[in-house]
């Protein structure tokens, strides 16, 4: 059993690596680890990255193993926020 | 950083007033007469946008934007083309094209500029 | 701070007036059996440009009147219409037109709708005439008109917060053009309060996610003060690729449901919206806004209405506004680059000649020489280099023969064929200007009474299609432009005949075919039976002898019976500068234009002779030729009053001879021109001045002034003439 994994989101997370991300996350659920998302040095997310995110998320979830976004930046909160994933994202309390 | 544009249309003076207003608005911008040179030129600078004109004489603006979308670092940069106001055919044939959207000729520059930010800016 | 727009708008112009030239040269080129689909998208393009940019410039009566032209032609290059001869007449008045009031707009005056609008009718009734399932309706007018109205308008919308529901489910593919959601996202945000809940139901798991793909949909609400349609706007690209429910709602409901248990559900709008309103929303706000940016001139906006004011009082206003030839230039940069270069060297000998200065002796002396010789040569090339900097190639004036060709072949009733040589050959911008309308003359000249009609020409067992060729090429320091054509020739029978009948020429004289020929450009001469219209009223060929000569230029005819005619014009390449000749009188040296020069002759008393009323004429051959003093012209003390000790030079001017007694002929050399007038006052019978190499004053002579100054007026010449005749 592996400690906790980080995946350390991009400054600007976007379609452009939206592959890479998928692939990153689909390594830590193949891994198996509980999961921290990285995301203080966001500076700018789209559609791509809160769907990966919440995929990686949920399919994490049905094996039980826990993922939490950790020092989310403001612009990561905002751009969730935006897209509407303030709840599932767990961001309450933030903005 | 300054975010670069690409502006393609044959015509000059076109080509010069959005020059002067994407630059006044503090873009970085490089402009190509038609598409065999812009395309040159995509490779070698990396543009965060693309404003393209439809009628070109040689390649035309549809074909372009086909060819643009074939380059990796451009598979999902904002591509815009100028569509005559009348004309529904032209925007449909540009989103088929992989266009992302388009503005609307006559344009007036100032709008150009925010409708440039909106997208850039998320 | 909106931005001035009138900056481009010198640039518009000028590639419209391009663009104009490719229409006009595609529409002469096509064969409407054959079209080409190239040929007629490169017209398509042509009308296009200059529609979309006077559109975004502001100016709507092009704009206007081009969308007309460029609809025509959209039907024709998608295969729905044929395009007939008959079209493209009207698309060649149309360039005329356009040509026009891009030149009206330019100059800053009032743009005539006259002609405009009757083409415009023209082409609506082609437009009406065949029932077609045109899609768009033509927007008449491009005019300011009220703000945003709606189509598809929400009952009761008078403004005040509105709360809106909004259903977004995008296609998979939307992220992969570049559109995103939270973009259209912020833009509800910044209209009013937006409450985003999104639907992850059909979002798979990590392993199979396809991360490019869009899986998600939203329920939005959205309290603003907006219409429906600002709403749809916001989603416009991405209409065709997604679903889009708007509906407005009472009160502000968060749910997750797409069906909303509000208000008004009749106001539910099923499935996507018509792409016909967003296109309206999308078109009223740049429009409305193009109008109230600086307008480039105001006079535009009341066309039709002002038309004899403003041909009345801007007509002396237009006369000089139409000579605003274009006060720039467009140079190569190999020309500018060759220019640098140039003044590098240059400034290498100066500066190579100011260390020898310094501390200078005798022994220095053939370096000096060298540099001063370096210096010469620096300074000749630079001359050079900076003249071929006005130098454009004559393809310019050229490229207005094929129209007028094809429309004088039209009213005549005439086939010809129009053939252009040496279109590269480069001549100053300002000669090349001056020369169009003499080059017109002799052109329309040759097509109206060279060539002959086709069935004139079969009988003579020529081909039925006539040719006229331009050819142009440099020699010495001139360009030579012929104006060939392959008709029936002069009619020298008719000419001296004519001649005779005027006086010009006495009844017995022996003229050669060449003295014949040039009759044509005595003044008053015309064999036409009538002035016909094409050649123009009142303008014969001695005045454009005439202008030619103005620009130190000559123009003679050759021609054979049944053959044709050739008409070759010579010009220095430069007016700035001259071939002379120098001269002396006295202690005074003069310039005479080298291309003025007949011949110098050492004067024989045999062959002067005294006439009646105190002049002297000389006996050249067969012609009798005024002797003109000139140190009694310019009262100066000459070396000898003899004439036996002088020199004659025999020049020509104004169409006539005379002989100048000098004291004796100096070197040949270029000369630069400079201005009498500009630097002193005007004087008769001095075309100008110049700086010799020792740094003395020389005056440069006009013949024709000179011709007045010695008081030989035409009816004396004409006295002299048979004088002549019985001093012999």
């Amino acid at each position: 059993m592996s400690g906790r994994s980080v995946v350390k989101l991009d400054r600007n997370s976007g379609i452009a690596t939206a592959e890479e991300l998928g692939r990153r996350l689909e390594e830590s659920f193949q891994n198996g680890a509980p999961t921290s998302i990285d995301a203080s040095e966001v500076e700018r997310v789209d559609t791509t990255t809160v769907q990966l995110l919440y995929s990686f998320m949920r399919s994490m979830g049905e094996l039980g193993m826990d993922v939490s976004i950790v020092q989310p930046s403001e612009s990561f909160i905002v751009g969730a926020q935006r897209l509407g994933f303030t709840e599932l994202f767990k961001l309450e309390g933030s903005k | 950083m300054s975010r670069k544009v690409l502006v393609v249309d044959d015509s000059a003076s076109i080509r010069q007033m959005l020059e002067f207003t994407l630059k006044r608005a503090s873009f970085d911008v490089d402009s190509a007469p038609e598409p065999t040179s812009a395309l040159t030129m995509a490779d070698r600078a990396t543009y965060d946008l693309v404003i393209t004109d439809v009628n070109m004489p040689g390649m035309d603006g549809y074909a372009f934007v086909e060819q643009m979308r074939k380059k990796s670092s451009y598979r999902f940069t904002p591509i815009l083309m100028l569509t005559t106001e009348s004309s529904q055919d032209q925007k449909v044939k540009g989103k088929q094209a992989g266009a992302t959207g388009w503005l609307v000729k006559p344009f007036n520059p100032e709008q150009l500029v925010a409708t440039i930010e909106k997208v850039l800016n998320r | 701070m909106s931005i001035d727009l009138s900056q481009f708008h010198q640039v518009f112009f000028e590639e419209s007036l391009e663009g104009l030239d490719v229409m006009e040269s595609a529409l002469l080129n096509l064969d409407t059996e054959n079209c080409d689909s190239e040929t007629i998208n490169e017209i398509f393009r042509a009308a296009h440009s200059i529609k979309g940019g006077s559109g975004t410039f502001g100016f709507s009566t092009v704009a206007e009147f081009t969308h007309v032209i460029e609809t025509l032609l959209d039907q024709i290059r998608a295969g729905d219409r044929r395009i007939e001869p008959a079209h493209v007449e009207l698309f060649l008045k149309s360039v005329d037109c356009i040509r026009q009031m891009i030149k009206s707009l330019e100059a800053g005056d009032a743009v005539e709708m006259s002609d405009a609008n009757d083409l415009k009718s023209k082409f609506q009734a082609i437009l009406d005439g065949k029932e077609l399932a045109a899609a768009a309706p033509v927007p008449a007018s491009t005019a300011p008109t009220a703000p945003a109205s709606v189509s598809d308008t929400d009952a009761g919308s008078s403004g005040g917060a509105k709360t809106w529901h909004i259903y977004f489910k995008p296609d998979g593919d939307v992220l992969k053009t570049g559109n995103e959601p939270s973009r259209m996202f912020r833009e509800l945000e910044d209209m009013g309060v937006a409450t985003v809940v999104v639907d992850t139901a059909d979002l798979p798991g990590i392993g199979v996610i396809d991360p490019e793909t869009c899986y998600l949909k939203w329920n939005i609400t959205l309290v603003a003060d907006v219409e429906k349609a600002q709403i749809e706007e916001v989603f416009e690209w991405v209409i065709d690729e997604a679903e889009l429910r708007i509906e407005e709602v009472a009160q502000v409901a968060v749910t997750e449901n797409p069906e909303q248990n509000g208000a008004k559900p009749s106001s539910v709008k099923q499935s996507k919206v018509e792409p016909s309103d967003i296109v309206q929303t999308t078109v009223q706000s740049p429009v409305a806004e193009v109008s109230v940016s600086p307008a480039p001139s105001q006079a535009i906006s009341a066309p039709a209405a002002k038309e004899p004011a403003a041909q009345a009082a801007p007509a002396a206003k237009k006369a000089e506004k139409n000579k605003t030839e274009v006060s720039s230039i467009r140079v190569g940069i190999d020309k500018v680059d060759s220019l640098i270069n140039m003044v590098g060297e240059l400034v290498i000998t100066q500066s190579m000649l100011g260390e020898l200065s310094r501390d200078f002796d005798i022994s220095k002396l053939p370096k000096l020489l060298e540099g001063l010789e370096q210096l010469s040569q620096n300074t000749r090339e630079l001359q050079e280099s900076v003249m071929r900097i006005r130098m454009l190639p004559i393809s310019f004036t050229f490229s207005r023969f094929p129209r007028l060709v094809h429309d004088l072949s039209k009213t005549m009733g005439k086939k010809i064929e129009l053939k252009l040589l040496g279109e590269q050959t480069e001549l100053d911008k300002t000669v090349m200007e001056k020369i169009g309308d003499p080059m017109v003359h002799l052109v329309r000249n040759s097509l109206d009474h060279g060539i002959e009609m086709p069935e004139d020409r079969i009988k003579a067992g020529k081909s039925d299609t006539g040719l006229i060729t331009l050819n142009a090429y440099h020699q010495g320091g001139n360009i030579v432009i012929q104006i060939i054509d392959d008709g029936k020739g002069l009619d020298k029978e008719k000419i001296l005949r004519k001649a005779v009948e005027k006086g010009l020429v006495g009844e017995s004289d022996k003229l050669s075919d060449e003295q014949i020929c040039d009759l044509i450009f005595k003044p008053g001469f015309s064999t036409a039976d009538q002035v016909t219209d094409i050649s123009g009223r009142g303008v014969g060929m001695d005045v454009v002898r005439r202008n030619i000569q103005e620009l130190n230029g000559s123009v003679e005819v050759e021609s054979f019976t049944g053959k044709g005619s050739t008409f070759t014009i010579r010009l220095p390449l430069t007016l700035a500068i001259l071939d002379g000749q120098l001269v002396s009188a006295g202690e005074h040296t003069y310039i005479l234009p080298l291309i003025s020069i007949i011949e110098s002759i050492q004067t024989n008393m045999d062959m002067v002779h005294r006439v009646a009323g105190g002049c002297d004429v000389l006996r050249l051959r067969s012609e009798y030729v005024p002797i003109i003093r000139l140190y009694d012209i310019f009262n100066i003390k000459p070396e000898s009053y003899n004439l036996e000790e002088s020199l004659l030079v025999v020049v020509e001017g104004d169409n006539m001879k005379v002989a100048l007694v000098v004291d004796d002929l100096l070197a040949q050399q270029q000369v630069v021109i400079k201005s009498l007038e500009e630097n002193y006052k005007r004087v008769e019978g001095v075309s100008g001045a110049t700086i010799l190499g020792d740094g003395t004053v020389a005056l440069i002579l006009d013949i024709s002034g000179l011709i007045k100054l010695a008081g030989v007026r035409k009816d004396e010449y004409k006295k002299v003439k048979q004088g002549g005749d019985e001093a012999a």
